[in-house]
């Protein structure tokens, strides 16, 4: 029987988790088809983000700081915001649904983003503004969420059981929807290619649109989660239990929900479907640091965003020029991941 | 009588089925109150009801005499503790993290633990003798343990009523009776205790009063020895049932069936 829980002190996960995600984030602007050295880069963003003239501009050219600053590190950072705001989701569904093995697109968020976007795809809105698909992903995932939520509610309860089943029903019946239109266009092989590659997500040529799409709703879903956490301890009691306690259940159950649709449709807006960050790095951080909301929200932020960013560069540098694609690569390395902290956690609870 | 808590009238309906039929209960300040009856009489409903989880259909709950569908959610749980049922725990707290849960109704959203905190979880860690388990994680404690820590949770809150529902329903003989013995103790230093049980026994040996339901209504109310006679017993539980008296003075129930 385990006894004293072996938990990581915040201090070392923070000590080795931020520095490992700014090397990780310059790596990824380091690496790529045209190859940059370490210092062009780090001139390049001193340059950029510390006041004008605080640093020259020494030997870098304009097509270095172009290749920085307008392709990769707008990539990286979307990276980095996809991972933090979908980790995120994961904690607060986890502990919302008390199963560490719950998802960020479960309450049929994850359907409705794809449906949205395969009637983008479809339609060719895509081709008329870079942003007509990630609105329209966003958007149809939280009119999915309302659906869910007005389905499973019923005098003014929603039963965490019944939000769970009807998110599964409504979010088969999209998949079925998205399914129809796909195989209905599936002889104009662009289209079918566009969005089954969406599907696999991927982060090639996003570019600061994204970032502004998706930054603000993480930024903002990340300090509602954060509001949220002792909430969510409560809420691991059960609902009476956190009821009894002073907690409005019903009303916490609403904001917790819509928050993490907000993260999950931001980032599945601009990555398109990226699984297991959302399950594996909030389970992992839950086994580094217990499972308290006011540590596991942070840190599984920070986790996220550095897994994220780690594997959109493996993503793009095992098999030049061509790219793998981001969800594939997440769950290659998520799952063994996942195995191996599950099978420690066995062994020391044997021992 | 000095009530502290007090259900008046209660009616209570779950999915157009009346659970509470006109149910009236008072529990008075230092009182021990078991609420018997069999299953689906409506125990934890009215344990429920009386801490507003449930909003009663008619009737009313006065906490001090303040009709408590005026007072927030927070209000209540400030000063009066519900433990429900099920005290299952599958996430990695540890001991001390649960029964720190338990000052949430006096914590600002974002202060830490003040200095009262800290001082009400070290006196209900004390009191439930929970000192050694404090760092362990609840996920991997027994059934008694759990319980124990649920019980130190309610305590920590500080209220002035503690409502359990069947707190002793999957433990042991003598956790069972640590648990009993505990809300006695706390009864006798001025907490108003109520809880649900099936343990007509035990009820006779540490309760003060017992109220006795079938099919949602009030059949008995008065000290356990008035209220749990062999003809009530027949009545609601469908058993015969003997009063004994122990050469200790106590008094227990022997049970047939008719």
């Amino acid at each position: 029987m385990a006894t004293e829980p072996r938990r990581l002190g915040v201090a070392a996960f923070y000590g080795a988790m931020l520095p490992l995600l700014a090397v990780a984030m310059v790596a990824g602007i380091v690496i790529g088809s045209t190859p940059l050295a370490w210092h062009t880069v780090t001139r390049v963003l001193a340059m950029k983000l510390l006041p004008a003239g605080f640093v020259s501009a020494g030997d870098v050219v304009p097509a270095d700081v172009a290749i920085v600053w307008l392709i990769r590190l707008p990539r990286v950072l979307v990276a980095a915001i996809v991972g933090a705001g979908l980790a995120t989701a994961g904690a607060m569904m986890q502990g919302l649904f008390r199963n560490p093995l719950a998802e960020p697109s479960l309450t049929g968020v994850g359907p409705g983003a794809v449906l949205g976007a395969v009637i983008v795809f479809v339609t060719g809105l895509g081709t008329v503004s870079v942003v007509a698909l990630p609105l329209a992903a966003i958007g149809s995932a939280m009119a999915a969420l309302f659906l869910v939520y007005a389905i499973a509610t019923r005098g003014g309860a929603t039963p965490i059981t019944t939000l769970l089943l009807a998110g599964i029903a409504v979010g088969s019946f999209l998949t079925a929807i998205s399914s129809l239109l796909i195989s209905l266009n599936i002889v104009t092989w662009q289209v079918a290619q566009d969005i089954v590659f969406w599907m696999m997500g991927g982060l090639d040529s996003r570019t600061w649109a994204h970032v502004w799409l998706s930054g603000p709703f993480v930024a903002l879903g990340l300090v509602a989660a954060m509001m949220q956490s002792r909430t969510l301890d409560l809420l691991l009691l059960g609902e009476d239990g956190a009821a009894a306690l002073g907690v409005d259940v019903e009303l916490a159950k609403r904001l917790l929900v819509f928050t993490a649709a907000l993260l999950t449709g931001a980032s599945v807006a601009v990555a398109g479907l990226v699984g297991f960050v959302g399950l594996v790095v909030p389970h992992a951080t839950r086994l580094l640091l217990g499972p308290g909301h006011r540590t596991l929200i942070p840190a599984s932020a920070i986790g996220g965003a550095t897994f994220l960013v780690a594997c959109d560069l493996l993503a793009r540098t095992v098999r030049p020029p061509a790219e793998i694609r981001l969800g594939v690569v997440t769950a290659l390395c998520g799952a063994p991941f996942f195995l191996m902290l599950l099978l420690r956690r066995l062994k020391e609870a044997r021992e | 009588m000095n009530a502290v808590l007090e259900g008046r009238h209660l009616h209570v309906a779950l999915g157009g089925r009346t659970v509470l039929r006109d149910v009236s209960v008072s529990l008075a300040r230092g009182g021990f109150t078991a609420i018997v009856g069999p299953n689906g009489s409506g125990k934890s409903t009215l344990l429920r009801a009386l801490c507003g989880l449930k909003s009663a259909d008619g009737g009313e709950v006065r906490l001090n005499g303040a009709p408590i569908v005026e007072m927030s959610r927070r209000d209540i749980a400030r000063r009066v503790s519900f433990l429900p049922q099920d005290t299952r725990c599958d996430f990695a707290f540890t001991v001390e993290e649960v029964v720190e849960m338990g000052r949430h109704p006096h914590r600002g959203r974002f202060s830490p633990a003040a200095a009262r905190d800290r001082e009400a979880v070290e006196t209900a860690i004390t009191l439930c003798d929970l000192h050694h388990l404090r760092g362990r994680t609840v996920d991997c404690l027994s059934g008694g343990e759990r319980q124990r820590v649920a019980v130190a949770r309610c305590l920590a809150t500080e209220p002035d009523v503690i409502l359990l529902d069947e707190p002793t329903a999957h433990l042991d003989l003598e956790h069972a009776l640590n648990v009993l013995v505990l809300c006695r103790r706390l009864s006798e230093t001025g907490r108003t205790v109520a809880l649900a049980t099936h343990d007509l026994a035990a009820v006779l040996r540490f309760a003060t009063h017992a109220v006795l339901l079938h099919r949602g209504e009030v059949v008995g109310s008065g000290t356990p020895l008035s209220v749990l006679t062999p003809k009530a017993c027949l009545a609601t539980f469908a058993v015969q049932a003997e009063v004994v008296r122990a050469a200790s003075g106590q008094s227990t129930l022997i049970f047939d069936r008719p």
